[in-house]
């Protein structure tokens, strides 16, 4: 989860890093001046997940505390798309110089990545790179004393808080001490069961937009069944083929087959695992509810254990349930193929839908092309229901 | 870290044996002529499952059968962190993690003892490794693999469990022989690397080339084409990946560790830059089965 500047900045000064002062508002309707403890100026600071904010407009200066309203207005009216959780009014911090200090984990080898740029803002382009495996091992970096306190926190902010990384840019230089004027920080969903305060952090789409309504339904759904690592992430997209894809590897593969054959994706969601087919009926559910769907791909790899039959049968369950009367393709093989084939074909005789069961042995451009087939020698979308 | 000695007879433990994945887990092992000599559960010992013996820790297994020298860990997610660092201190060498979903920093502590302790980390998020003549931990090859797939030499390594099955299913029909099929998982950190995979499997005289695939944003592609890694036999990779450029980047896709950075250079021109190191890459499966004809 990517976290808002505000959000972010707490859990810097809870590692005792120090932020300038600020008060989190989500509309210029609920700042009152009374709630900054400075007088002065401040910068308006739209809480979005985007780089760049200062040249998008998106930060701005109030000279006085109440002018705080108009700039927030004059932020919002630029926002267009942009989802934004609130705003931070931060007090003005006059510094002598900027640096960019931030924290991640190579992937290559797992350790801890701290990179220093001796300028920070926004055209920063690189900087030095330190590995290292633990938290102590910052007192051999050659940084200034200060700094290296402040790498020290974050390098132990990472674990104790199950952050994936933190960047800080710019992190200003005020006498002898630094502040954090800004906080970039995500942190790892899958640890989320040891950290149940993360239940207060704001939650933001990180797709730069808001959520669609279908993307909230299925969203729902996800939360509801309990099982994120089984139902992936869902994303609407602009085209008219409802897809549910299996194995992480695999959708890659389908996706980039179903675009050569000049397919487009009226979404992206992945099932994998070995769901129970009720829930693989309510989550396929709402893909299907998606006005002007043409056709529908339901596309995998060779299953290690998920029982083919169970799913790919929740998934027809799921069609019938949206009235939705459309070609469908389904490339799936594994634990009872041979069952799931009889039953669908059976299932599609039933309701006279065209329907293709592939197995393994068909590559996905190919059982790409066969929805494509299938789907062009249709009548149009408003005849589907 | 050296490459592990493993054998058809080689002993195996499973620990969260008597659950539904590790009843099924070990179960298909066994068909397919694994080794499993015990399973771990803390409520559970004494318990006979599959026809072996249920043992309260690793240290207990151990001292029944001191010749264990694989786990394959199936508990969820929360426990493996105490799972694997259970089994590295009972001295056992080989760790596949099966379990999806473990924190990235779990892995991060687990890859460093294991570092530390000389230990080979295959996981998390892996279906397992599997190894000619007789030699498989995991669902990796599905049900009795050893009767479909051809003995060969080519080494196959993968970052998908679900596409190393679908290359193996190619392979067969094809007729390309295999010596080793590792799935090293697609988390954001794996325990095993990729770079490390091939090192190891280099070393190995009946390997002759190299089947690979991996997704955009695993840190291998950027090593290989900065010349930071070598691949020393004949090598095709397979790397699709070319619709998640008009999907918003920063964000994994599929798996954890599938991810395009903000600045990452289009997937074409890298595949460009790794055939400029001698090495067949493509997008296309058929061309990748083809090259794999041919290595």
């Amino acid at each position: 989860m990517k976290l808002i500047e505000s959000d972010g900045k707490r859990l810097l000064a809870g590692i005792g890093i120090s932020v300038p002062r600020s008060v989190f508002v989500r509309s210029e309707h609920e700042w009152d001046a009374a709630q900054a403890s400075w007088t002065g100026a401040s910068y308006v600071k739209a809480q979005v997940l985007r780089g760049r904010r200062g040249r998008a407009g998106f930060v701005r200066k109030a000279e006085t505390l109440s002018d705080v309203p108009a700039v927030i207005s004059s932020i919002a009216s630029a926002l267009g798309a942009c989802s934004c959780a609130g705003w931070l009014i931060e007090e003005e911090m006059p510094h002598e110089g900027e640096q960019l200090l931030a924290m991640d984990i190579d992937r290559r080898d797992g350790r801890l990545r701290l990179t220093v740029a001796s300028e920070g803002g926004m055209d920063v382009a690189s900087g030095a790179s330190y590995m290292f495996s633990d938290p102590s091992d910052v007192a051999a970096l050659p940084l200034d004393e200060n700094l290296k306190d402040i790498a020290r926190r974050l390098a132990e902010a990472m674990r104790a808080n199950d952050c994936v990384s933190i960047e800080i840019n710019p992190l200003v230089k005020r006498g002898a001490s630094f502040v954090a004027l800004d906080a970039k920080i995500e942190t790892d969903e899958t640890a989320a069961f040891r950290h149940p305060l993360w239940e207060h952090f704001t939650s933001l789409p990180a797709f730069g937009r808001e959520r669609t309504p279908y993307e909230q339904a299925y969203d729902a759904f996800r939360k509801d069944v309990g099982h994120r690592g089984t139902f992936g992430n869902m994303i609407e997209l602009d085209g008219d083929l409802a897809l549910i894809l299996s194995g992480g590897g695999a959708s890659l593969m389908a996706l980039d087959s179903l675009s050569r054959a000049g397919g487009e994706p009226a979404n992206t969601c992945e099932f994998s695992g070995n769901p129970e087919r009720e829930a693989v009926r309510k989550g396929a559910a709402i893909l299907f509810r998606k006005p002007g769907i043409r056709g529908i791909w339901i596309a995998g790899s060779y299953a290690n254990f998920t029982d083919i039959c169970e799913t790919v049968m929740g998934m027809l369950e799921a069609i019938e349930d949206a009235g939705i009367r459309v070609p469908i393709v389904i490339r799936r093989d594994g634990p009872r193929k041979d069952e799931a084939k009889r039953e669908a074909i059976t299932w599609a005789s039933q309701h006279e839908i065209p329907l293709l069961f592939h197995g393994g042995d068909v590559p996905f451009d190919e059982s790409a092309k066969e929805l494509m087939r299938l789907v062009e020698s249709r009548q149009p979308a408003a005849d589907s229901r | 870290m050296e490459y592990p000695m493993i054998f058809p007879d080689t002993h195996i433990i499973i620990q969260g044996m008597t659950g539904k994945e590790g009843l099924r887990m070990s179960e298909w092992m066994l068909e397919g002529g694994a080794n499993i000599v015990a399973g771990i559960n803390p409520k559970k010992a004494g318990e006979i499952v599959h026809g072996k013996p249920i043992f309260a820790t690793v240290q207990d297994a151990c001292a029944f059968d001191p010749e264990i020298s694989v786990t394959s860990i199936v508990v969820p997610a929360p426990f493996v962190f105490n799972a694997a660092t259970e089994a590295m201190d009972a001295g056992i060498r080989f760790i596949h993690i099966l379990t999806e979903n473990v924190p990235v920093h779990d892995v991060v502590e687990l890859k460093k003892r294991a570092r530390e302790s000389g230990a080979i980390l295959l996981g998390p998020s892996s279906v397992g490794m599997l190894r000619f003549p007789g030699f498989r931990v995991g669902y990796l090859g599905g049900q009795r693999p050893f009767e479909r797939l051809n003995e060969g030499a080519i080494a196959l390594i993968s970052a998908s469990g679900g596409m190393t099955n679908e290359i193996l299913m190619a392979f067969a029909r094809e007729g390309i022989g295999l010596r080793i099929v590792l799935h090293l998982g697609g988390d954001r950190v794996n325990g095993v690397n990729m770079e490390e995979s091939i090192s190891w499997c280099s070393t190995l005289p009946d390997v002759r080339a190299f089947a690979v695939f991996v997704e955009p944003g695993n840190p291998f592609l950027r090593s290989l084409v900065k010349g930071e890694v070598h691949v020393e036999k004949p090598a095709a990779i397979l790397l699709p990946g070319n619709a998640l450029e008009s999907m918003p980047r920063g964000l994994p896709f599929g798996h954890a560790g599938t991810i395009v950075g903000e600045d990452d250079v289009p997937l074409a021109q890298l595949r460009a830059a790794i055939r400029e190191r001698g090495i067949m890459c493509t997008d296309s499966m058929s061309a990748y089965v083809n090259a794999c004809k041919q290595l």
